[in-house]
Parts: C-alpha cells; sequence; structure tokens
C-alpha cells in the first residue's frame, strides 16, 4: 500500500494490528514514514488514529506485526531509549497540572538523566530555554499550568515534547477544543519546526483546515484502515472526504497555492 | 529490580539487632530480698495482695481495683487500654505483679528494670497457685498456703444445685433481653457451677464470653437464669429484671425459669472474695424450681 | 497553586522546628518533668526522660513523617487527593495481621522478627497487592478505581479484625483493641532501632523515585512516553511503602490521617514538586504527630489517650473539608 520511499524510513510499521477485548481497532496496517516529513492522520471517530499513534509512541503493545524506529525494532529499544527518539503530545491530560510551565518542560528532559544522578545540568537548561523560546512561552516560564488558556496550555506540552530532542514528535489533536486563535497558534508552532528544525512530526487530527496547512503527507483512515495517502490536495478533495466521512463536502481553492480550504455545506 | 534488591538488604539489615530481642527479657533479674514496694493493676492480683497482708506494700494499683477499700486510695496507673508507665516508674517499684493479659505492660517493666512476677487467675486452681506464688515471692509463703487452703476449703464441692442446668449472664442492661453476655466454659463461673453440681447450659460455646441472642436462650431452655452484676441491685431492680425475662420468654415459649441475681463489686473477680460469691451462687440456686422467685437478692 | 513559600526555607525551617520539638516535647507530659532533677541526675527523672520520653518522641517523628510520605505517594500515584496508608487499607491489612498473629501468638520469632511485625508485614503486602491488584483488572479511572478497592479491603479486614476479636479471649481481645487505638509508648530504643532500616530504605526508594512521581503529576501517559515503567514504578512505591507503613504498625498500630492531612498542607506551602515535598512530609508528619502525641499525654493526663484517636479526631473532619470544601478552588 505504501509507495516505497527513496530516503530509508523514520518510523516504519508493517503490518501492524491492534484490537481491544471486545473489538478489533485497527489494522493491519503498514507506513513508513520519511525523516523531516510531516504527515497528519485524519478519519472520523473510532478509525483508529489515537490507537495508530499510541503504537507509534510505544505506549501500546502491538498484537501482531512489527514497528521499527530508523530500522529497530521497537522490541530492541527499552522505553527510556524510545522516549530519547519519539515524544508524545496526547490529547487527553489531567484536569489539573499543579505545576509550574518551567516545570513541566523540565520533565521532557527525563529520558536524558542518567538513572543515578538525576539533577538537570546545563545542557538540559538549554534545551529547556531553547523549547520555551520556540513555542514562546520563556516569558510565562514560572506561571502556573493551570492559570494559562487551552491554547497556551498546548503550547506546554508541545514544549515539553521539544526539550526531549526526539527526532520524531507525536501529536494527538493538537487543535481540537481550541479557538481560532489559539489554533492559528499551535499552527504557527508546527510551521516553525518544519521551517526552522529537522524534526519528524505525525499528527492526529478532525480539523482539515489544519491538516491542509501543516501536512506533507495526509493519510486518511477509516474503520482501522489506511484507505488514502497522497499530499493534502489529493486527499483533502470532495470524493475521497465524503468517503471517509460520509457527509458531502466543497472545496474551494483560491489560486494555486495548495492550501485547499475545506467547508462543510450549510 | 535494583531498587528491590537494595530494599532485600536493607530489610536484613534489622535482624541481627531483632536477634538480640528477649535474651534480656527472659531471664529477669533474681532478687532474693522480699520486695518493698509492689504494683498490682487487677482487681483480682490487688485483692490477692492485700488479703495476703502485703497491703502496706503495695505502692500503686491499676484504675479497675474498689476493694479493699485502702487499695482504693493508693495512686492510680491506668488501665489495660491505657496504662501510664511514668507513673509506675515514679513510684520506683521493686516488683509488678501482673496478669497474662498485661503482656505488653510486662515487657516494658522488664525493660525498665523493673521485676515482673506474672500470675493467673481465670480458674480456680489459678488462684490457688496465683496465692502460694505470689506468697512465695513476697516471704509471706505460710500465709499464702494458709489463704490456698482456705480457699480450697471454702470453695469445696457440695451439691445444692445438683443436676440444674443454669446460665450465668454478666452485665445484662434492665429491659428486654435480645442479646445478652453469657459465662461459657473456661471460666470461673463454669467450674462454680460444676462445684455446685449444676451444668452451664453454654458449656460447648467458643468462646469465654460468648454473646448470645434470646433465640439461644429458648433452645437451651436453661432451668435457672442467673444475672451477675457489679453494681449492688435494689429489690425493686431485681423485680424489672425478673419481669424482662418473664416478657420475653413467654412471649416465645412457654419456658418461665427462675431468674436470679447477684450483684457486688465481688461477683465479677476471680479473687480471694470468691467464696462470697460461691455462698451466693449456692443460695441462689438451692432453691427448688417450683418455688416462687425466693431470695433473689443474696447478701451473705 | 504554585510554591508561596520558598521551598528551601521552609524545609531548612522544618529541620529546625524537628530538632526543637525533639527536644523539648519530651519535657511534656502527664507531669512536667523538672530540668533541675534531671540535670543533677535524679535516677527516677532520668528513666523517665530516657528511657519513657525520648524514645517515644524519636519514634513519633519517624513514623509520623514515614506515614506523610507514604500518603504523599499514594496520592501522587493514585491521582487521588484521599489515598493514604489508611484509606487505601494498606494500614488496616497490617492491623489484620497483627490481630491474627495476637490470636494464634506462636511464641518465638521468624528469621528473627517478631511474630507481630511479620504478619504485620505480610498484611501490608497483601493488602496493597490486593488493592493493586484489583484496580489494575480494570485500567480505566485507574484513581477511583483504586480507591474504592482500598475502602472494599478496608472493610473486609476490618470486619476480620472484629471476628477474630469476637473469637479471642478477652485478654487477647483487649491486647488487640489497645493496639488497633494506635498508641507510641515504648520503652528504650528497641523499636526505634528496628523501625530505622525499614523506614530509611523506604524513604530512600521514594526518594529515588522523585522524577517518576513528578512525572505523574502531567499523566501516566505523558509519563510513560518520557520513559518511566509505569507498572514498575507502582510496585516499586507500593513495596516501599507497605514495608514501612507494616513496620510502623507493627509498633505503633494504625495512625490514621497523618498522611493525609500533612502533604495536603503542605502541597499548598511548598507546591507538589517531589524534590521539596517529600522531605517536608518527612519532617512535617513526625513534627505533626509527635505535637498530637504530647498532646495526647497533656489532655487527660494523668491518663493517656492513645494518639490514634488524636489524629482520627482531627483526621475526620479534615477528611470531610476535602471533599466537600476543597474542590471550589
Amino acid at each position: 500500500m505504501t509507495t516505497s520511499p527513496a530516503t530509508p524510513a523514520i518510523l516504519e510499521a508493517r503490518q501492524v494490528s491492534w484490537h481491544s477485548r471486545q473489538r478489533p481497532v485497527l489494522g493491519p496496517v503498514s507506513l513508513a514514514i520519511r525523516p523531516r516529513e510531516h504527515v497528519v492522520l485524519i478519519g472520523p471517530n473510532g478509525a483508529g488514529k489515537t490507537t495508530l499513534l499510541r503504537l507509534l509512541a510505544g505506549l501500546l503493545d502491538r498484537q501482531h506485526g512489527d514497528i521499527l524506529f530508523d530500522g529497530t525494532s521497537y522490541e530492541h529499544l527499552d522505553r527510556r531509549q524510545l522516549a530519547r527518539r519519539i515524544a508524545y503530545v496526547p490529547q487527553i491530560r489531567p484536569a489539573r497540572i499543579p505545576l509550574t510551565v518551567q516545570q513541566v518542560v523540565e520533565q521532557g528532559r527525563y529520558p536524558h538523566l542518567s538513572s543515578g544522578r538525576k539533577s538537570l545540568r546545563l545542557r538540559d537548561f538549554e534545551a529547556i530555554e531553547g523549547a520555551l523560546r520556540r513555542v514562546g512561552l520563556w516569558e510565562l516560564r514560572q506561571r502556573s499550568v493551570d492559570r494559562l488558556s487551552g491554547g497556551e496550555r498546548q503550547a506546554v506540552f508541545i514544549a515539553a515534547a521539544l526539550a526531549q530532542e526526539a527526532g520524531v514528535l507525536i501529536l494527538d489533536e493538537p487543535t481540537t477544543h481550541l479557538d481560532p486563535r489559539h489554533k492559528a497558534k499551535v499552527t504557527n508552532i508546527l510551521l516553525r519546526l518544519k521551517r526552522e528544525t529537522d524534526t519528524t512530526v505525525v499528527a492526529a487530527t478532525h480539523e482539515l483546515r489544519f491538516a491542509a496547512h501543516v501536512a506533507d503527507r495526509v493519510i486518511a483512515l477509516e474503520q482501522g484502515r489506511l484507505v488514502h495517502q497522497g499530499e493534502p490536495e489529493e486527499v483533502l478533495e470532495p470524493t475521497i472526504l465524503e468517503k471517509v466521512f460520509g457527509i458531502p463536502f466543497v472545496v474551494a481553492s483560491p489560486g494555486a497555492l495548495a492550501t485547499p480550504r475545506v467547508e462543510l455545506p450549510e | 529490580m535494583r531498587r528491590l534488591l537494595a530494599l532485600l538488604l536493607l530489610a536484613i539489615l534489622p535482624l541481627p539487632l531483632a536477634c538480640t530481642e528477649g535474651a534480656p527479657e527472659e531471664i529477669p533479674k533474681a532478687r532474693a530480698a522480699a520486695p518493698a514496694r509492689i504494683l498490682t493493676l487487677a482487681p483480682s492480683v490487688t485483692e490477692i495482695a492485700f488479703a495476703l497482708g502485703l497491703g502496706d506494700r503495695v505502692v500503686g494499683v491499676g484504675d479497675y481495683v474498689l476493694w479493699p477499700p485502702e487499695a482504693a486510695g493508693r495512686p492510680r496507673l491506668g488501665g489495660l487500654i491505657n496504662p501510664n508507665l511514668e507513673a509506675m516508674v515514679r513510684l520506683e517499684p521493686d516488683l509488678a505483679i501482673l496478669l497474662p493479659s498485661e503482656e505488653d505492660i510486662a515487657r516494658s517493666l522488664r525493660r525498665l528494670n523493673i521485676e515482673v512476677l506474672t500470675v493467673e487467675s481465670e480458674s480456680l486452681a489459678d488462684l490457688e497457685a496465683a496465692v502460694v506464688t505470689i506468697g512465695r515471692r513476697c516471704s509471706v509463703p505460710a500465709r499464702g498456703a494458709e489463704l490456698k487452703d482456705e480457699l480450697h476449703e471454702a470453695l469445696a464441692p457440695r451439691d445444692d444445685a445438683a443436676g440444674r442446668s443454669v446460665m450465668i449472664t454478666l452485665g445484662r442492661p434492665l429491659g428486654r433481653p435480645a442479646e445478652v453476655l453469657v459465662a461459657g466454659p473456661g471460666t470461673f463461673y463454669n467450674e462454680l457451677l460444676e462445684r455446685l453440681g449444676a451444668a452451664n447450659a453454654f458449656q460447648d460455646a467458643r468462646a469465654l464470653y460468648p454473646q448470645i441472642s434470646l433465640e439461644q436462650v429458648l433452645a437451651r431452655s436453661p432451668d435457672v437464669i442467673l444475672e451477675i452484676h457489679t453494681d449492688e441491685q435494689s429489690a425493686q431492680q431485681v423485680a424489672q429484671r425478673q419481669e424482662d425475662w418473664a416478657e420475653a420468654l413467654r412471649s416465645l415459649a412457654a419456658l418461665a425459669p427462675p431468674v436470679r441475681v447477684i450483684s457486688g463489686d465481688w461477683a465479677l473477680i476471680p479473687g480471694p472474695r470468691l467464696p462470697r460469691l460461691y455462698r451466693a451462687m449456692a443460695e441462689a440456686l438451692a432453691a427448688p424450681p417450683s418455688s416462687k422467685p425466693g431470695p433473689a437478692k443474696v447478701s451473705p | 497553586m504554585s510554591a508561596s513559600i520558598c521551598p528551601r526555607r521552609l524545609l531548612l525551617w522544618l529541620f529546625a522546628a524537628w530538632f526543637v520539638v525533639l527536644f523539648t516535647a519530651p519535657l511534656i507530659g502527664g507531669q512536667t518533668l523538672d530540668f533541675r532533677e534531671l540535670w543533677s541526675g535524679d535516677p527516677t527523672t532520668a528513666t523517665i526522660f530516657w528511657q519513657l520520653r525520648i524514645p517515644r518522641v524519636l519514634l513519633a517523628l519517624l513514623a509520623g513523617g514515614s506515614l506523610a510520605a507514604a500518603g504523599m505517594s499514594y496520592q501522587t500515584l493514585f491521582r487521588n487527593d484521599l489515598a493514604e496508608p489508611y484509606t487505601l487499607g494498606v494500614a488496616v491489612g497490617a492491623a489484620l495481621g497483627v490481630v491474627i498473629a495476637i490470636r494464634l501468638a506462636p511464641a518465638g520469632s521468624f528469621f528473627g522478627l517478631s511474630w507481630t511485625s511479620f504478619a504485620s508485614f505480610l498484611g501490608a503486602l497483601a493488602a496493597s497487592a490486593l488493592v493493586f491488584g484489583l484496580a489494575q483488572r480494570r485500567r480505566s479511572a485507574v484513581g477511583s478505581t483504586l480507591l474504592l478497592a482500598g475502602i472494599a479491603v478496608s472493610l473486609s479486614c476490618t470486619a476480620l479484625i472484629l471476628f477474630i476479636q469476637y473469637l479471642s479471649d478477652s485478654t487477647q481481645t483487649f491486647r488487640m483493641v489497645r493496639w488497633t487505638m494506635g498508641g507510641l509508648a515504648v520503652v528504650g530504643y528497641r523499636e526505634v532501632l528496628w523501625l530505622l532500616p525499614w523506614l530509611f530504605g523506604g524513604s530512600f526508594v521514594l526518594v529515588r523515585s522523585r522524577w517518576e512521581l513528578d512525572l505523574l503529576l502531567t499523566g501516566e501517559e505523558l509519563a510513560a512516553s518520557r520513559g518511566v515503567d509505569l507498572v514498575r514504578l507502582r510496585l516499586t512505591i507500593l513495596a516501599a511503602t507497605s514495608v514501612m507503613v507494616g513496620a510502623i504498625v507493627a509498633v505503633a498500630g494504625p495512625i490514621g490521617f497523618v498522611g493525609l492531612m500533612i502533604p495536603h498542607i503542605l502541597r499548598r506551602w511548598i507546591g507538589p514538586t517531589h524534590r521539596f515535598l517529600l522531605p517536608a512530609c518527612l519532617l512535617a508528619g513526625g513534627i505533626f504527630l509527635a505535637l498530637c502525641d504530647s498532646a495526647a499525654r497533656v489532655v487527660m493526663a494523668p491518663a493517656e489517650l492513645p494518639v490514634g484517636i488524636l489524629t482520627a479526631l482531627l483526621g475526620g473532619p479534615f477528611f470531610l473539608w476535602l471533599i466537600f470544601f476543597e474542590r471550589s478552588d
């Protein structure tokens, strides 16, 4: 199903499937993600987006198939090694987080601490400062996370993931539940990442506009299967979207810019 | 896993420490001299000490001691629940006489270098042995032997209540009896009943003082119900108690065993005043079953 | 909810207060000790001071601190403010162990541990294993499931304790009742010395897990994604706290609510990061229990109130307040 990429894949899923106690949720799915690529998964609720992300992040044990990081199977990587390679920003987080912005971002350094001596070094503080500045939270670093707006909070967790200095960043619904201004803020953070860093990004969303903005490649999932993939213009078009989501779409494409606008009719 | 290993290593650390435990405790310093300052916590032990003429040497007593009056005036040292070790140390005693139930206190006192003599007093044989043991340790062996013989004689078997099945309840509150505390096997009440030729209706109970329901009373249908109380019961209260039982049993079955009441602070203490309880029981149980509630309150 | 006091300064104050309590609390009691008598070498006063009061205050300082640290760990681990050794059934499990040991009363010791201590450890471990196992079966909502499992285990253990007490003779029952009230009266230093390695070992494990505990504050999934082995972390912390609680219960009986009140108050003062919170709990928990015990010696003098009753009297209303009024902020 995947077209074999020119460069070797940094993340590769081979015939991966996962089922809960009651029903099959995902797969089998095969997928290869190249370094520096920004991939966005779209699909209706229950399509298996989060399951696929959690499998890629090493948080779920796959029941079939294999997942490889840069050619190494996850079986040969322990949690800590995996955490130095892949950072994850989940959608669901505790309602109250009684920490300051900096304290949360410091946690991103955990996989880099030696297990015996667990204090931060200069190198760690540099990474923390870099991450905070990149998401524009350096000034707010002493603020309590609970006092931030939803968008700023999302930025804090992206910063923590950046401080983790993993090559791959996995984001689950990064813009959901945010107002338009904060959606734009998170989108801009990801666009900056693409411009300024080598980070590979895998995100899941049902915000098609967000997908259109940040993706190099869009992958559509339906009922645990990978049904379409390709450049945003190829996938985010009415016939495919209607098939995936089960409702008609209108695509307005102003000019030659490859940023299709997706709107629901009425 | 390394953590768990470290934990395990730490767990072994206290072993040498714990192994030494007990060594100094089990060898109390043998002091030949007659003790001059004695602590007694339990009422029964206190009464034995006073009966042996050691009253002047008893410097402190437990909270529950009521008799003899001289003992009641001694400094109080707390009860089983809240023993006051500091108060005990302040009295600078050279002997503490305790029951097995006071083992925790005994251990603490031994560590404070206070000699502890442990005696038992649940059975009649225990009582006699306790009298002799205390007499010997306190250099009044003759008085001890004498008291033992007195008790032995006063508690000799008789057959006042031959063949009767008796239920003994302790401290039953006034009102219709629903659940009552009864004397089971292994208690001195059981033994006293046996010596009177009677049978304990709850001889086969599983606890020393089991709580039983009215249903059980009916099932066992005792010939006599004997209520024992610490507080002096007035004639009116005794009548009330008999009325309680009559009412409870009448409504359920045609069972009307006579109800006898024995009361007094001596009635619950397995000490040297047991003969008094024994006589009271003999008298209460001797009356023929047919007679109307006779001498319900017995005060010999 | 962020720190309102400089954490380092507060730790320093707590440290100083710990020593102040160690040397002043022994002077308080049913009868206040006269310093001059102690100085002049009066043997009775010296015995009371050195053999009764100092060990007792030391025991309170160590046990209180460990109970608070255990409570703090449970609250973070299970994301529930109401979790502590008492509510999770660990203390009650240990109590059941001791009650069984008193009932069966085998003489002698088992690998150097007295039977009651051994039974206490076993009870604490069994209760936490049971609670953990029950909660593990239902992965969702670990926090609340765990607390419910804890309550169920607690109630069952309490019922068994009552049952065993019922079957026991009055002698044993008295010992059990006295012991379940919790008390710190000890003679000499044997208990304190015996406790030390367990409490230090457990605290050491907790201190080493401070980063992992911090990571749990942002959620289990994030913690796992940063490389924390959640199952191992839970097992490590449950093992360490079971050992601490089991040891304390073996010596002092189940003392409730210290592990609930102290971490909660300290969190408001110095924030939730365990680097500061854990040592603060170890110090403040001890100070609190030592003060409670001093009060317990005085309020009903010359009789002494078992300290477990006093902490429960303070803890019950605190628990209610936590449930009904705390959520508002």
